[in-house]
């Protein structure tokens, strides 16, 4: 496989794993959340109650979704017909597209989680008071 | 209820194997970083070092992010359900946008070990600016991670 195939795969998989994160943020994709507490896992939407972790959910669908697609460009790659050089052109746009798409989504992640206001999970109600009380103390 | 919380009695110990591991993340992406930047302006120093670091780099990154994610469920709920969401919201969100910069930062890396193996700073003039705007951004997020990190720490750890 040439390098410049290579190179471009290298680089949809970082675009489309950070865009995919980004996603997860805006989109109330159903997720798999883990219930610290419970030593559980759940897929779909998020739990109303409890002490619940999106995080490795999120990580799951970046790397799935990250994955795929570098798969799907990969095909393409094999199935197009063969050209010697990838266009200058569109290696620069694939660059500036990865980037653009990186400082977006760092820039979006830090503004948006240091203003929205923290869900108060009511972990007394849900769970045993005697068994919180016991590990505070 | 807190016993049914993942490697609970070795928090301590997993946090400081952290700790170090990202001070190690920190050296080799903070020198990968400041030797990669001139070579946009056509400096040649130390190409022979490039590959070592990004490899070693590779290596911190995983471990660090997996002793992270594996301490994890510790943090959520002895730190911050019972801590910071109470009394120090801000530092629930300065967590927040930590767990989420190294989350990305993980992809980031793939891509950057995957191009450090096909882009040669020599002659390749095309790749190079992406190649540099990576180093440089990961060692961004490792940073901002230990500090965010260290500074909760000093607050309350697991």
């Amino acid at each position: 496989m040439p390098r410049q195939q290579q190179i471009s795969l290298a680089l949809c998989f970082g675009g489309s794993y950070t865009l995919t994160y980004l996603l997860c943020q805006l989109l109330p994709l159903p997720l798999l959340w883990y219930l610290p507490l419970e030593r559980r896992w759940v897929f779909g939407w998020p739990p109303t109650e409890g002490l619940i972790m999106g995080w490795y959910g999120m990580l799951a669908w970046s790397l799935g979704l990250g994955l795929c697609c570098t798969a799907l460009l990969f095909a393409w790659q094999r199935l197009r017909p063969r050209q010697n050089a990838e266009p200058e052109a569109r290696s620069h746009m694939s660059d500036l597209c990865l980037m653009a798409v990186v400082v977006f989504t760092l820039f979006f992640i830090a503004r948006s989680l240091m203003v929205h206001e923290l869900q108060n999970i009511e972990l007394e109600r849900f769970y045993q008071q005697d068994q919180l009380d016991g590990h505070q103390h | 209820m807190a016993d049914n919380i993942f490697l609970l009695a070795w928090g301590k110990p997993l946090l400081i194997l952290h700790a170090l591991l990202g001070m190690l993340l920190l050296g080799t992406s903070t020198h990968h970083a400041l030797i990669a930047v001139p070579w946009l302006w056509g400096s040649r120093k130390k190409l022979h070092l490039n590959q070592i670091y990004v490899n070693v780099g590779l290596v911190a990154y995983l471990l660090t992010f997996g002793l992270g994610a594996v301490i994890y469920p510790n943090y959520r709920y002895t730190v911050r359900a019972l801590y910071f969401d109470k009394d120090l919201p801000w530092a629930s969100q300065l967590f927040d946008v930590k767990e989420h910069w190294a989350g990305i930062g993980l992809g980031l890396f793939v891509s950057f070990f995957v191009l450090s193996r096909l882009i040669d700073p020599r002659s390749d003039r095309a790749g190079l600016f992406v190649y540099v705007f990576l180093s440089v951004s990961l060692a961004l997020i490792v940073w901002f991670s230990l500090i965010s990190g260290l500074l909760l720490t000093a607050y309350r750890s697991i």
